[in-house]
């Protein structure tokens, strides 16, 4: 089930909502359990079987790791590792695999391809997570399988995250407390949200995607769609992101935050600062930090870095240009440090700092976004100037609301404050105008077609 | 205080907002009998795949009467503003709608770089059939932009490349050794006849049973100016009568409005049905349709009234893409389900502009 859909506004959220306030709080969580089951199996009930599958494994082996003896301890945690890894590679990669092998034998193999499970991505994670902090003593088991079940599989951070520590929910998890500011501040969260993906991402897709679906685009074309995706991507993600904080809010928890403006970063090691900041923090504590981080020499540094990007890139999606975008950022960041860090952008003044990284950032969404390398190299020729300035197609389009959004949304990027602070601004109007866009969202919302969320790929 | 009252009233109007859905349906009569979407049949295994829940979203949202309100309360003051837009609609002279991918060649290098992949199919579909004693013929049906093409550009114009697309599909099937029948001329002889007469649907993409019938008759012209002998089983005179279609215009659905609520769309969709089929069970219909929704509206039935023989349409698979159908006719030609001498493929001008169906030459149709 999608957020940004009929079915979950008006049917599955309000009845999952008065089964929720008007059960005791004892029995919360079997409803939120229960709900976040539902929410999943509607997209396919097999795939919920395999979360429910994942979910009672990396219990189980929570407990065992959470015992005694170090051998039978390392060995709990490298079978749940291997387990979940195992299976976050075979739905995730083994076509890639595939494919790979076929282009390079040239020969075809008898392979249907493998569905990618939603959401198994960040509920991979999650779970590795819990298993490693629990292996480090950082934090105590899940008291009960349902309080782990809840934990992994709770609907608003399910399929697009945050990536949510055990540690920061687990208290929550046991005792938390549904008050009116708690709501209000939910419902405006959600509703600017789903504003951020209907009135912005979904009308900044139709700049872009008409760019992104031509082999050569013109000078003026190719940097108008690569303009709109950087929006697009940002706004869709953190839409969703406002979404999950606000359904929390809602249901008592408070989820930690996923983006901190993360166009206003002044370097590139800021914006992985605040960008997916579950993400970026997960990577530096599960994979960069073991690596070495920057303990050791100059070169293992880079090494680690460079380590950590390419597989936060392959984490994004089952393609080389992922592995590449992976690859981009890696050496961006790797430049930054061996040129001085932040000493290098504090000699220019802070706006250019801004748009040099923003300039490098947008580069680099070409790669997220393009569909293989030819239609990369096709978006990169037209970029700089080889495509000459393209017949301007999409000035010909009827598509004021689409200009509009990328206008509006620069300024919302570059000037506005974030949503978690928006809704904390004392004001009689914000939280008006915030109803006033949700009516316009689901007036869009009907009356267009279902899009999925970008991140639902990963 | 105030900012209290304002998060406070955000909270209420949110949760008002979500109640709206349930209460809808349980206030007022869900909009059942006008869904356009049917209500999805249970099977576990639907159920496993998703299939299921998937359809009945879509069912249950569009005989959703709050569904409804939104979308026109949404929709109609723009569409009268002048400001509705959308990428899959174009709007022409009022009340005219086009289907935008289809108005303009957005790809043309893709176009080019998949010519030898088209030929190739065209080539090996026709040796296919050769094989079998069938004569293929393709029908290209024009783009409802091209026949209108002053109601949908203007004083603009038609883009150059778009403009040149139809005598590059033309030239194409011929190079590949194809058939072709091209009824562009008789559809704007028939416009310069009987202006009122609409080919085309103003808000939809297909034609009209008038339409059908232009290109009925140009394609019996075609092949009888071939040699090749028409009406010959059941020996008796076919009919095709007009039937009225249980469809909203496909273009106004786009636009996520409801056509009920528009009076310039308020028009019943006709299609045609065969009269006066004689052939029994065991005769052997000697031509084969093979095509997607224009076909389904009733094409067969006006083919053969034109021709004065029945016509097999077990190849038309509307919604699927211009393969689908002939899949499925090559599928049943192999079973020999079906033994043809003809074979028309209902081939819609915007299917050349959609790169997918061309990516993999002759093996899209299960040929080599």
């Amino acid at each position: 089930m999608n957020f940004t859909s009929e079915i979950f506004v008006f049917a599955f959220l309000p009845i999952f909502l008065l089964g929720y306030w008007l059960s005791p709080p004892r029995l919360r969580n079997p409803v939120l359990a229960l709900g976040s089951y539902v929410f999943y199996a509607w997209w396919r009930v097999d795939f919920a079987c395999l979360l429910l599958l994942s979910s009672s494994l990396i219990y189980v082996a929570g407990r065992g790791i959470a015992g005694e003896g170090e051998a039978r301890r390392r060995a709990w945690l490298l079978l749940v590792l291997g387990a979940n890894l195992g299976l976050l590679a075979y739905f995730k990669y083994v076509d890639l695999l595939i494919e790979t092998i076929e282009s390079l034998s040239a020969q075809a193999l008898d392979w249907e391809g493998a569905l990618l499970p939603l959401g198994i991505s960040f509920y991979t994670f999650q779970g590795i997570s819990y298993c490693v902090d629990v292996y480090r003593r950082q934090v105590e088991p899940a008291r009960s399988y349902l309080d782990c079940i809840c934990y992994l599989a709770m609907f608003p951070q399910l399929v697009a995250g945050p990536i949510v520590r055990f540690g920061s929910i687990r208290a929550q998890l046991i005792a938390r407390r549904v008050d009116l500011e708690s709501l209000s501040g939910g419902a405006m969260l959600f509703m600017i949200g789903f504003s951020k993906k209907l009135l912005l991402a979904d009308n900044l897709a139709l700049l872009a995607d008409p760019v992104f679906a031509q082999s050569a685009p013109g000078l003026i074309d190719a940097w108008i769609g690569v303009l709109a995706f950087a929006l697009q991507i940002y706004f869709d993600f953190s839409g969703y992101t406002d979404m999950a904080l606000g359904l929390g809010l809602l249901l008592g928890f408070r989820l930690p935050e996923n983006f901190n403006s993360p166009y206003l970063a002044a370097s590139i090691g800021e914006f992985w600062r605040r960008w997916h900041m579950s993400l970026s923090s997960w990577l530096k504590d599960y994979l960069y930090i073991p690596l070495g981080g920057n303990r050791g020499s100059r070169l293992m540094t880079c090494r680690n870095i460079a380590i950590t990007m390419l597989l936060g890139g392959l984490w994004h999606g089952a393609s080389w240009t992922f592995l590449l975008w992976g690859g981009l950022h890696g050496a961006l960041l790797i430049c930054e440090r061996l040129a001085g860090g932040p000493a290098l952008y504090a000699r220019l003044p802070q706006p250019v700092s801004i748009l040099i990284t923003f300039f490098l950032l947008s580069v680099a969404w070409v790669i997220f976004r393009a569909d293989d390398l030819e239609s990369l190299v096709g978006m990169y020729a037209g970029m700089f100037g080889c495509a000459g300035l393209g017949s301007l197609p999409l000035l010909e389009q009827r598509a004021g609301f689409a200009w509009a959004a990328l206008l509006v949304g620069y300024v919302v990027v570059f000037l506005l404050p974030r949503s978690a602070e928006v809704i904390r601004i004392p004001s009689l109007v914000i939280p008006l105008f915030i109803v006033l866009l949700f009516l316009l969202s689901l007036g869009q919302l009907a009356s267009t077609s279902y899009s999925p969320f970008l991140y639902y790929r990963f | 205080m105030f900012a209290r009252l304002g998060k406070h009233c955000a909270l209420v109007s949110f949760l008002l907002l979500l109640a709206a859905g349930p209460m809808s349906y349980l206030l007022f009569d869900p909009v059942k009998t006008r869904a356009s979407v049917p209500a999805p049949d249970f099977s576990w295994e639907d159920l496993r795949r998703g299939e299921y829940a998937s359809d009945g979203e879509e069912y249950l949202r569009e005989s959703s009467s709050l569904v409804r309100v939104l979308r026109s309360v949404y929709s109609l003051p723009l569409l009268r503003a002048g400001l509705l837009e959308s990428p899959l609609v174009r709007f022409g002279s009022e009340p005219w709608l086009f289907y935008r991918p289809g108005t303009r060649v957005a790809d043309p290098a893709a176009l080019i770089r998949l010519r030898s992949r088209r030929l190739n199919m065209f080539s090996a579909l026709k040796l296919e059939l050769e094989k079998r004693g069938i004569e293929l013929v393709v029908l290209l049906v024009p783009d409802k932009s091209r026949v209108y093409a002053d109601l949908c550009y203007g004083r603009e114009g038609m883009p150059r490349l778009k403009a040149g697309l139809y005598n590059l599909i033309l030239s194409e099937l011929r190079q590949a050794g194809v058939r072709v029948v091209d009824p562009l001329a008789d559809f704007r002889e028939a416009r310069r006849r009987e202006p009122a007469k609409q080919l085309y649907y103003p808000g939809d993409t297909h034609w009209t049973p008038a339409g059908m019938r232009v290109a009925a008759a140009d394609l019996v012209q075609e092949l009888e100016s071939g040699g090749i002998p028409l009406g010959g089983e059941p020996g008796e005179s076919i009919l095709a009568d007009k039937q009225l279609l249980q469809r909203s215009p496909d273009l106004v659905d786009m636009l996520g409005l409801d056509p009920s609520w528009l009076a310039e769309y308020r028009q019943a969709q006709e299609g045609l049905r065969m009269l006066g089929v004689s052939a029994g069970p065991n005769s052997r219909v000697g031509i084969a349709l093979a095509g997607g929704s224009f076909s389904e509206r009733g094409f067969a039935a006006a083919i053969a009234e034109a021709c004065g023989e029945p016509v097999d349409d077990r190849g038309v698979l509307p919604g699927q893409g211009p393969m689908a159908g002939l899949r499925e006719t090559l599928y049943l030609l192999r079973q020999e389900r079906l033994r043809p001498r003809l074979l028309v493929w209902e081939f819609v001008e915007r299917s050349y502009l959609e790169s997918k169906f061309w990516l993999r030459g002759p093996a899209e149709l299960g040929l080599r």
